[in-house]
C-alpha cells in the first residue's frame, strides 16, 4: 500500500516533468471558458442554491426593511453555488483521471485553470450583477429596504461572488477533495470566519467602502494568482500575489471603522 | 535516408525498485506497429512515454524528429500526436460531443466552427454520430472507448498512440476500429499496444514483443510467426515436454515447444511465436 502510494507520488512527479513551459494562448483559455461557464450555471448544485437564492429575494420583498433576507439570498444562492460549483470544476480533471490524456495535448495545465477562474466570472459574477440590479430595483419598492440598496451593495455583490469563485479554484488547486468547499463553507459560519472573507457591507454599517471594495479586487488577485501559481510558479505570478496580498491585508486592516460596524 | 518517425533507444524508468523499462530500443516509421507483451511489460509505461506525459530516466527518445525532453520540442510534438490512453478518464457529466469538443479546444482548435466540424467528423467516423448528445456515463464501456478514439483522431495527427484500444470492443467494432486504423496508417505512425494477437496478424506490418521491459522481439508477424515454426503439433493427449498445452475445440491439444519424433506439426500462428517467446506468463493471461 505504502510502495504504491510512494510509487503514485513518483509517476506524478515524473509526469510534472513533463509539462508545458509555455504560457496558456488568450484564444485556448476563451473558448474552454464558454465550456466552463456553461457547466457552472448548470450544475445542479448552482441551480439549488439559485432556486433559494430565488426564494430569499422573493421573501426580502415585504420583509418590514429586514435586509438579511437579502444579503442571505445572495449569500446562499450565488455565493454558496458559485464557490461549490467552480471547485467541483476545478476538481474534474483529476475527479475523472483525464489528467494522463490532457498531459498529451499542447495546452498547459493553467488553461484549465485560468478557464474555471473566467468561468466563474462569466457565469455567476454576471448573473450576480443582473441580479443585483434587478434585486434592487425591485426592493426599492420597500421603503425600509430602499435606503440600504446603493450603488457599493450593487458592486460588491458581483465582486464577493467573484472572491469566492476564485478563492474556489485555489482550493480546488491546492486541496483537491469534493469535500473541501462544503466544509469551508461550513467552517466560515460555525467559526467566525465569515467576517475574514469577502462579504458583502451595506454602507450603513460603517465600513470604509472605498476599503472594503479594494480588499475584495486584491483578494481576488490573491486568490487568482494562487490557483495559477499551483501549475506554474513565474516571477510575476508571485510579485503580483505578494503585492495583492499587502494591498488585501492592509485594506482589511483599515476598512472597519472606528469602534467597530454598526 | 530519412529519420524514422519514432526513435527508441536504450530507455530506461523505474518506479522506486520496480524497473518498468530496462534498455528497450527499436525505430518505427509509416505503418502500424504492434506492441505485444503481457501485463507488466513495460508497454505502457513506453508509451506514455511517447505520449511526452512522462520522461525516461536514462536513453533517448525522439518523435517526429524532435526530442520530447526539450519543452519546445516537446510542444511540437503535442501538436502532431493523437494520443489513446489504457485508462482513459472522461467527464462523465459531459456529453460525447462535448468531451471530444474539450479535447479539441486543448488541442488548440479556436475556430468554434471549425472545430465543431472537425469534432462531428471524428464521431462519425467511429460511428458515434447518433449517440453524440447521449452524456457518456449514459454510453456503454465500448462506445467510450470509441470517444477515446474520437478524441484522439482529431486533427488527423501524423502520429497516432494507442493503448489497448479494442479493449472492451465487440467482434463488430473491432473491425471496424481496424479500418480506421489501416486508413490512417498509409502515411502516418501508428503504434498499437495490445493483448490481442489477432488485431497484431491482421493490421501490423511491424511487431515488438516486450516483456519484462525488454524488448524480445523486432520484427514481422510473419517473422514471429516463423519462431514457433517446427515446434507447434497437435495430439491427442498434453505433452509433458511441451512448453505450453491447451485443449482445442475439436478435442485435441495444442502443444508448443520442442516437438518429440513423428509429430503432427502445424502451421504456427503469430500467437503461437509470441507465446513461445513469452512463455507461461502470457499463457497465463491468454488462459485468464
Amino acid at each position: 500500500m505504502v510502495t504504491s502510494v510512494r510509487a503514485s507520488v513518483r509517476e506524478a512527479r515524473a509526469l510534472a516533468t513533463q509539462a508545458s513551459d509555455r504560457l496558456p494562448s488568450p484564444r485556448v483559455v476563451l473558448a474552454l471558458a464558454g465550456i466552463e461557464t456553461r457547466k457552472i450555471l448548470v450544475h445542479p448544485v448552482f441551480l439549488g442554491t439559485m432556486g433559494v437564492c430565488a426564494l430569499f429575494i422573493t421573501r426580502a420583498v415585504g420583509s418590514n426593511g429586514n435586509i438579511g433576507w437579502l444579503v442571505g439570498g445572495i449569500a446562499v444562492g450565488l455565493v454558496a453555488g458559485g464557490f461549490i460549483s467552480a471547485s467541483l470544476a476545478t476538481q474534474r480533471a483529476r475527479r475523472d483521471r483525464v489528467l494522463e490524456l490532457f498531459g498529451s495535448l499542447p495546452a498547459p495545465a493553467e488553461t484549465r485553470t485560468a478557464a474555471v477562474l473566467l468561468g466563474g466570472l462569466f457565469g455567476p459574477v454576471v448573473l450576480a450583477s443582473l441580479l443585483g440590479v434587478i434585486g434592487g430595483a425591485a426592493l426599492e419598492a420597500d421603503a425600509k429596504i430602499a435606503p440600504y440598496v446603493d450603488l457599493s451593495l450593487l458592486v460588491q455583490i458581483p465582486l464577493t461572488v467573484a472572491a469566492m469563485c476564485a478563492l474556489a479554484v485555489a482550493l480546488g488547486r491546492w486541496i483537491p477533495s469534493p469535500v473541501t468547499a462544503p466544509v469551508v463553507l461550513v467552517a466560515q459560519v460555525m467559526t467566525g470566519l465569515v467576517w475574514v472573507i469577502p462579504w458583502v457591507a451595506p454602507t450603513s454599517s460603517g465600513i470604509r467602502m472605498g476599503r472594503h471594495v479594494t480588499y475584495l479586487v486584491s483578494f481576488i488577485v490573491v486568490a487568482s494568482a494562487a490557483a495559477l501559481v499551483r501549475d506554474r510558479r513565474t516571477l510575476l505570478r508571485l510579485i503580483v500575489a505578494g503585492l495583492a496580498l499587502a494591498l488585501m491585508a492592509g485594506a482589511a486592516a483599515t476598512q472597519l471603522p472606528p469602534g467597530g460596524l454598526r | 535516408m530519412s529519420i524514422p518517425t519514432v526513435q527508441v533507444s536504450g530507455i530506461e524508468k523505474s518506479f522506486l525498485r520496480t524497473r518498468a523499462l530496462a534498455g528497450v530500443t527499436f525505430d518505427a516509421d509509416a505503418g502500424i506497429t504492434g506492441m505485444l507483451g503481457p501485463n507488466g511489460a513495460g508497454k505502457t509505461t513506453l508509451l506514455r512515454m511517447m505520449a511526452t506525459v512522462l520522461a525516461p530516466d536514462a536513453g533517448q527518445l525522439r518523435m517526429l524528429g524532435w526530442d520530447p525532453g526539450k519543452p519546445d520540442e516537446r510542444l511540437a510534438i503535442r501538436r502532431r500526436l493523437g494520443y489513446m490512453p489504457q485508462e482513459p478518464g472522461f467527464h462523465r457529466n459531459f456529453t460525447a460531443f462535448e468531451f471530444v469538443d474539450y479535447v479539441a479546444i486543448l488541442k488548440e482548435m479556436v475556430d468554434r466552427r471549425a472545430r465543431h466540424d472537425e469534432v462531428r467528423r471524428v464521431l462519425e467516423l467511429v460511428g458515434l454520430e447518433g449517440v453524440s448528445g447521449r452524456k457518456i456515463k449514459a454510453l456503454s464501456g465500448g462506445m467510450r472507448r470509441r470517444v477515446a478514439l474520437a478524441q484522439a483522431l482529431l486533427g488527423d495527427p501524423d502520429l497516432l498512440v494507442l493503448d489497448e484500444p479494442t479493449a472492451g470492443l465487440d467482434p463488430e467494432q473491432r473491425l471496424r476500429f481496424r479500418e480506421i486504423v489501416s486508413e490512417r496508417s498509409t502515411d502516418r505512425t501508428v503504434i498499437l499496444s495490445t493483448h490481442q494477437t489477432e488485431d497484431v496478424a491482421a493490421l501490423c506490418p511491424r511487431v515488438v514483443v516486450m516483456n519484462e521491459g525488454r524488448t524480445l522481439f523486432d520484427g514481422t508477424p510473419k517473422e514471429l510467426a516463423d519462431v514457433a515454426r517446427g515446434r507447434v503439433w497437435l495430439a491427442a493427449e498434453r505433452a509433458p515436454d511441451a512448453h505450453l498445452s491447451w485443449r482445442t475445440g475439436d478435442g485435441r491439444h495444442r502443444n508448443i515447444g520442442s516437438a518429440p519424433s513423428g509429430a503432427e506439426l502445424v502451421e504456427p500462428t503469430v500467437e503461437d511465436g509470441y507465446l513461445l517467446l513469452v512463455g507461461t506468463k502470457a499463457f497465463d493471461e491468454e488462459a485468464a
